[in-house]
């Protein structure tokens, strides 16, 4: 990497500014931009929002991994379980409740992660045998990795 | 924030810098939150508030000058993307407040200015000393600004973070990539340098 000298007057571009913040400059380079910064408050002020904003990015995203699947997943079951307590208290419609409360479970089993991938694996083996099975078990590894 | 971003967008960019349609769908699903919370941050930090659809119009033309520029080509860290594209929004919503309201957001400059009274008070030698007197205010500010001005550059950093940003020694020793106790001895020493220097007006 080429050493970068910034005068007082010339911003670092946002590429640099970024890249101070997430430590993938050289020694040199990291002098260089931080001895600017720490004279200019306009860049100073451009680093410490970016930094206040990817927190609180960061914090959301965390937030809604950990609560969206779970109850996108226990909706099924909360549904299937109101429908089971309806189909006693009120016999009438009994047996419609019953069935409903069965989709509703057939449906929250069938929704999950592990069930999904068992069932492509087991369609594969149907059509191709082993040796589809585990191309498809390949494919599944490598896209998980790839995933952006 | 360091550590838990660990997903690598070199994929991502590099399909985007193609023009890949779905890469460009997959990024906007992915930071489109980043880029509206990062205008709100900044706009936020110089005191401006703006409607959603204003919000809505810098997102989109932050997206658009990405697609236009290719700007994504001058990233250096394409493995993150996240503080580069936290600063082009952030740059794009003074630029959107600059045109539209013909306004320059600008901050005052002088540190003293934009300490709030609890921060002076502390660094104030002597308690007898009134900061809102105009006289000592000015004499106050401008031996302030060269006091900073002397620093060596990790204190100075630390300390305007500190101070003017509000930041915590956790917060500052992210954005420096420098261990905490570091941070805290440069704002410890600055802070002292600083009450050295207004001694005299006691």
């Amino acid at each position: 990497m080429t050493e970068i000298k910034i005068e007082k007057t010339i911003h670092p571009n946002e590429s640099e500014l970024a890249s101070l913040l997430d430590n993938s400059l050289s020694v040199k380079e990291k002098e260089g931009i931080r001895e600017h910064v720490a004279t200019c408050d306009e860049c100073l002020e451009r680093i410490a929002s970016a930094h206040e904003a990817a927190s609180l990015f960061q914090k959301n995203r965390t937030f809604k991994e950990r609560e969206n699947p779970m109850k996108k997943m226990n909706l099924y079951l909360i549904l299937a379980m109101i429908s089971f307590a309806l189909s006693f208290t009120m016999p009438r419609y009994f047996l419609q409740l019953l069935v409903g409360t069965l989709l509703l479970g057939i449906k929250w089993v069938a929704d999950s992660k592990s069930t999904k991938m068992l069932i492509m694996i087991y369609e594969a083996w149907k059509k191709g045998g082993e040796k589809e099975a585990s191309r498809i078990l390949e494919a599944i590894e490598s896209r998980s990795k790839e995933r952006f | 924030m360091k550590g838990e971003s660990c997903e690598d967008d070199t994929i991502l960019v590099e399909g985007c810098i193609k023009k890949d349609l779905v890469a460009w769908a997959e990024l906007i699903k992915k930071y489109s939150n980043l880029i509206t919370i990062s205008i709100e941050t900044r706009l936020k930090n110089y005191g401006f508030s703006l409607p959603i659809h204003d919000i809505q119009d810098i997102r989109q033309n932050v997206l658009a000058s990405i697609w236009d520029e290719n700007k994504l080509e001058g990233v250096k860290n394409r493995k993150n993307i996240t503080y580069w594209l936290a600063i082009v929004s952030g740059n794009a919503a003074i630029e959107y407040v600059r045109k539209s309201r013909k306004a320059d957001p600008a901050k005052p400059i002088s540190l003293f200015e934009r300490l709030d009274e609890r921060r002076l008070i502390e660094l104030m030698p002597s308690a007898q000393l009134n900061p809102t007197d105009e006289l000592i205010r000015n004499e106050l500010s401008n031996k302030l600004d060269e006091t900073i001005e002397r620093l060596p550059v990790n204190e100075k950093l630390s300390l305007k973070l500190n101070l003017m940003h509000d930041k915590q020694y956790s917060e500052i020793a992210e954005i420096l990539n420098m261990p905490i106790g570091s941070v805290a001895s440069y704002v410890k020493r600055a802070k002292e340098r600083l009450r050295r220097a207004l001694r005299e007006f006691r």
